[in-house]
């Protein structure tokens, strides 16, 4: 390797990347942050939330699968992409069936807390109340398919982490949903066990833990103290079945 | 063909399937394959059971796939369906001309008798079955029947009633024919398949690709890439292994044109992958075709037959078909990748582009129907007679699928820079007040821009071409256009997933009046987002769409309200709304 | 009550609601001595004043659920300056739209009659009774909302700043701490 150095300015800040990084990655790595909930460090680049959208010159770019060139001018936060990332958010909202106060991951959820960090208040678009199925056949997890908001990061966890295959997505559009690959279609007759990365890295709560909720009392949350620009996406021990995060 | 579907034991399913299997698949089934082998389950037993997929899963030779994800994969595609099969199977194409030709009746009376005999008959709603210049259409057994009207379809409850065997049901109910309002050179090219070729072996595949670049042939199914770029990008491209891929998947509502040169000019599009396979060093071709046109199989596997026993294709570069098994999104080249390689449809992240990463991870070159059918006509007219037709910028021609309110809905081959004009006056266009160019990821243009030329720098085309009259109402476009886009949409992206279906719904209220200035603003933003952060072209144009028709429609009903004040002029205002 | 001309009128209702949403607006303690200089209570739960006119705010807590829902909102709208959704179930529906997922015969099959316990019940009818509305709304799907103030129920500091933005005439800017959906 030649011993150039590549930087991109985001936001006017230098930021080092190694060849073939993503501006999703070279950020991470330099501490910053750039809203996502369908990217994961330890997992394949997926780029189905949309959130990560930045701005290079005039085009709109998903910051997880655009690989960071050198010299390129990314631009963060900006009032645009706030207001997009704001639509995309209430979309999200929208299309499923998010009760925030009957959720046991409410508090320490990446999806409330990037509303919580953009001031959202209500979702403008028509809230769908679509009807989903839930799972309580298994005896540790359990999976609530209102709040899955489809990104995937069970279904790559399992297989690129876990080394099974328990999870995928049948449908297509909006009747997309998660799909359980056991012969019956239930949790209870996959092989996943709750030490399974795919148990513990759901951004919001559609697979949570059936007991240990409700453990931290409210205002003392991750996100409620915290803003998720600032400590980055994460799923607190306490809410991951007591196992230690894996790392971001 | 095959109908009624029977409902068989577990046993003789079984046994059936296992047939299906050794017939087609002698060599054993592997994970690439999945997505034929369901589409031959699915046509030949109306289903795909439980008894279907477990079979699946034992034959699979290469990797062990689980129910859940098998599942997966059928329901993705709107063909291909896991609950038991009613005898006959109908779906009715639903693109707005179908609408405009009467197609709610039909259904109204289709829907009615299969309510009574669900075992029987069972109806549901396709996209666009590419008969739109002969619609309403319908397929029935996955087999295309055009120019529905009450007696036609009373014809076919007759025969679904009294359950007669597919082919003896009369063949007239299936004729497909389109009417060539305009011939131009792709349509008249008789190409000699020996002469052509022996023309590419003399020059050599470097030459040809000048000579290529020289006719600055782009790309026909819409993006219009230039091709001999892409060609050369693959044959750029490292290792021994590439493939060339013949997208046959029209699917954008309106587009019939590639239809029409699988029915008359098969045998330029195989020579044009041939060529192409010579330039860039591929070993396989594969046409994808999409399911809507199951029909044309036995003409397009008889002519690959002929080639092959002509020594025109050979084990040095073989051609198959790959079936679609219904889903627009997989026009898009990733997607139909994915499809090919037995995957849910879902668009690739890009870069890396087909040319170097394709099917199985190959360098492949993903080009349309028309495109190859030019190749042919410039390997053998060459070049500079290939730029005497159309501009500088778009040369050659272009073919057009015309459906809608003219007297001569057809195929028109234009040169690149005629207006819209000049093809409405070809087909008969009176009254016109709009057209949607391109399908609904198009344009929609009012009588303002019908100066316009149609060509890649001005109002670009993949070749649907729609006409619509004064009785038309932008808020019915709208519905369909977002119907359609929610329908196909793959549920991969954010926006996209949600927001086309937002769109449906807001299209709904809209066409009822039910719509405030608040409304409005909220379709304008949803489009936004969709034109801003979708993943593929399928969630961008389809903010596209929306935004156009939403401007057209305010235009309209400014026009309206100043109507109300009785404000002078006001018809002159209606009439560049361009709706009454 | 005496009209107080120099104070802005509030009004307050609680449509398909707890009162929750009405208990935390009271957690403002004594604040309200502060309220007091400004706001005066028109149609509230507070006033037990049942009727509506010519009111600067109106709150509306919970979302919409029945008819009356519909009648009462379409009075706070139309005789309300400015209209503020309050709390999880105005601004999405929140717990009463966890029936949204089931037809409404189905809700009230298993409510008043196939219930545990039940034995001989019948479902209740009658004119006076408001009929349910097939899915439970947002308030602002049926008319416009000017603000809202998420939350289950919102914070007591979330009403202060709402009630403060109002009377000083800007957009309230709820701080991050009291930002909340739950």
């Amino acid at each position: 390797m030649s011993g150039m150095k590549s930087a991109f300015s985001f936001d006017g800040i230098q930021i080092a990347f190694t060849s073939g990084q993503s501006i999703m990655q070279a950020v991470l790595d330099g501490g910053g942050y750039i809203p996502h909930l369908c990217y994961h460090p330890q997992l394949s680049v997926h780029g189905s939330c949309r959130l990560c959208m930045v701005k290079v010159g005039d085009r709109y770019l998903s910051a997880c699968t655009t690989e960071a060139q050198n010299g390129m001018q990314v631009e963060n936060q900006i009032s645009e992409l706030r207001e997009l990332r704001l639509k995309l958010l209430e979309m999200l909202f929208a299309e499923g069936n998010h009760f925030c106060p009957s959720c046991e991951l409410s508090g320490n959820c990446q999806l409330q807390a990037l509303a919580y960090e953009l001031g959202m208040t209500h979702s403008r678009f028509p809230l769908q109340y679509p009807t989903r199925k839930r799972d309580g056949s298994h005896a540790t997890v359990f999976l609530d398919r209102d709040r899955c908001i489809n990104c995937e990061i069970c279904v790559r966890a399992s297989r690129e982490l876990d080394g099974k295959n328990v999870f995928s997505l049948s449908g297509r559009g909006s009747d997309t949903a998660l799909q359980i690959n056991s012969e019956d279609g239930r949790l209870g007759s996959t092989d996943l066990i709750a030490t399974d990365s795919s148990a513990r890295l759901c951004p919001v709560g559609a697979l949570v833990f059936k007991q240990g909720n409700y453990a931290e009392r409210p205002n003392e949350r991750l996100y409620d103290t915290h803003i998720i620009s600032e400590t980055g996406n994460r799923r607190p021990a306490v809410v991951s079945g007591g196992y230690p995060e894996l790392g971001e | 063909m095959i109908g009624p579907y029977q409902q068989l034991e577990a046993s003789t399913q079984r046994t059936a399937i296992e047939q299906l299997f050794a017939e087609y698949w002698p060599a054993g089934i592997y994970r690439r394959d999945l997505l034929q082998v369901l589409v031959a389950v699915q046509q030949h037993f109306g289903w795909i059971s439980s008894i279907a997929m477990r079979s699946i899963q034992t034959a699979l030779r290469d990797s062990a796939i689980s129910l859940g994800e098998l599942q997966g994969i059928v329901s993705f595609y709107h063909f291909l369906q896991l609950s038991p099969a009613a005898s006959w199977q109908i779906h009715l194409s639903s693109n707005i001309t179908d609408l405009m030709a009467g197609q709610r009746g039909h259904w109204k009376t289709l829907t009615d008798y299969a309510a009574h005999w669900p075992e029987r008959l069972q109806v549901r709603i396709s996209s666009c079955t590419g008969l739109c210049d002969q619609g309403p259409a319908m397929l029935l057994n996955g087999y295309p029947i055009a120019r529905l009207n009450p007696e036609r379809v009373q014809q076919i409850l007759q025969n679904v009633e009294a359950n007669h065997p597919l082919q003896d049901w009369p063949s007239e109910l299936f004729a497909v024919t389109t009417k060539i309002v305009k011939e131009g050179p792709v349509l008249q090219h008789q190409a000699n398949p020996d002469a052509v070729l022996t023309q590419i072996n003399s020059c050599g595949a470097e030459r040809f690709l000048q000579e290529l670049e020289l006719s600055g042939l782009q790309g026909r199914g819409g993006a219009g890439f230039n091709t001999a770029d892409k060609w050369r990008n693959c044959r750029a491209a490292d290792g021994p292994e590439k493939y060339v891929v013949c997208n046959a998947d029209e699917g954008e509502p309106g587009t019939f044109k590639d239809r029409v040169l699988l029915q008359h000019k098969l045998d330029n599009m195989i020579l044009g992958m041939r060529i192409c396979a010579e330039v860039v060093g591929a070993q396989r071709g594969f046409i994808y075709l999409r399911k809507e046109y199951l029909f044309l199989l036995p003409h397009i596997q008889s002519a690959l037959q002929r080639f092959r026993q002509q020594g025109l294709i050979s084990l040095g570069f073989n051609v198959d078909v790959h079936l679609g098994a219904g889903a627009y999104v997989c026009g898009e080249e990733t997607a139909l990748l994915e499809s090919m390689e037995g995957k849910r449809g879902i668009p690739r992240i890009r870069p890396p582009f087909p040319t170097t990463y394709g099917y199985l991870g190959k360098p492949t070159v993903v080009n349309n129907v028309e495109t190859f059918c030019n190749v042919t006509l410039i390997a053998d007219h060459g070049a500079a007679s290939f730029r005497q037709l159309g501009t500088d910028q778009s040369p050659g021609s272009k073919l057009h699928s015309v459906s809608g309110d003219c007297q001569h809905p057809g195929i028109v081959e234009l040169p690149y820079g005629a207006s819209i004009e000049e093809l409405l006056q070809l087909v008969g266009a009176v009254d016109c007040q709009h057209v949607q160019v391109g399908g609904p990821s198009g344009r929609l243009l009012s009588r303002d821009a019908f100066s316009q030329p149609l060509d890649t720098a001005h109002v670009n085309s993949g070749g649907s071409f729609m006409v619509f009259d004064r009785s038309r109402k932008i808020p019915n476009l709208l519905a369909n256009f977002m119907h359609f886009f929610a329908r196909e949409s793959c549920g991969f992206c954010t926006p996209c997933r949600a927001g086309t279906q937002l769109l449906a719904d807001a299209s709904r209220r809209l066409q009822s009046n039910a719509t405030d200035d608040a409304e409005l603003e909220n379709i304008r933003e949803i489009c936004d987002t969709l034109k801003r952060a979708s993943h593929c072209g399928l969630g961008k144009t389809a903010g596209d769409c929306g935004e156009q028709a939403i401007e057209k429609y305010s235009l309209h009903m400014a026009a309206k309200s100043l109507a109300a004040s009785d404000v002078q002029g006001i018809a002159q205002q209606e009439d560049s709304a361009g709706l009454a | 009550m005496a009209r107080e001309e120099h104070k802005l009128r509030l009004a307050t209702c609680s449509l398909a609601g707890c009162f929750g949403c009405h208990m935390s607006f009271l957690d403002i303690d004594e604040w309200l001595f502060e309220l007091d200089k400004f706001f005066t209570f028109d149609r509230s739960p507070f006033t037990d004043i049942k009727t509506l006119e010519n009111a600067d705010v109106g709150l509306i807590e919970g979302g919409l659920c029945n008819q009356e829902n519909i009648e009462v909102l379409l009075d706070f709208r139309k005789n309300c300056k400015l209209l503020v959704s309050v709390g999880a179930c105005a601004i999405n529906g929140g717990v009463p739209a966890l029936r949204n997922g089931f037809p409404v015969e189905d809700c009230l099959l298993e409510v008043y009659q196939n219930g545990v316990g039940l034995q001989g019940t019948v479902i209740p009818s009658g004119k006076e009774l408001p009929s349910l509305l097939p899915k439970v709304l947002p308030v602002h799907e049926l008319v416009k909302v000017d603000y809202f103030l998420p939350g289950c129920p919102p914070p007591a500091e979330a009403f202060i700043e709402l009630l403060c933005a109002i009377r000083d005439n800007r957009a309230p800017e709820i701080a991050y701490e009291h930002r909340r959906f739950d």
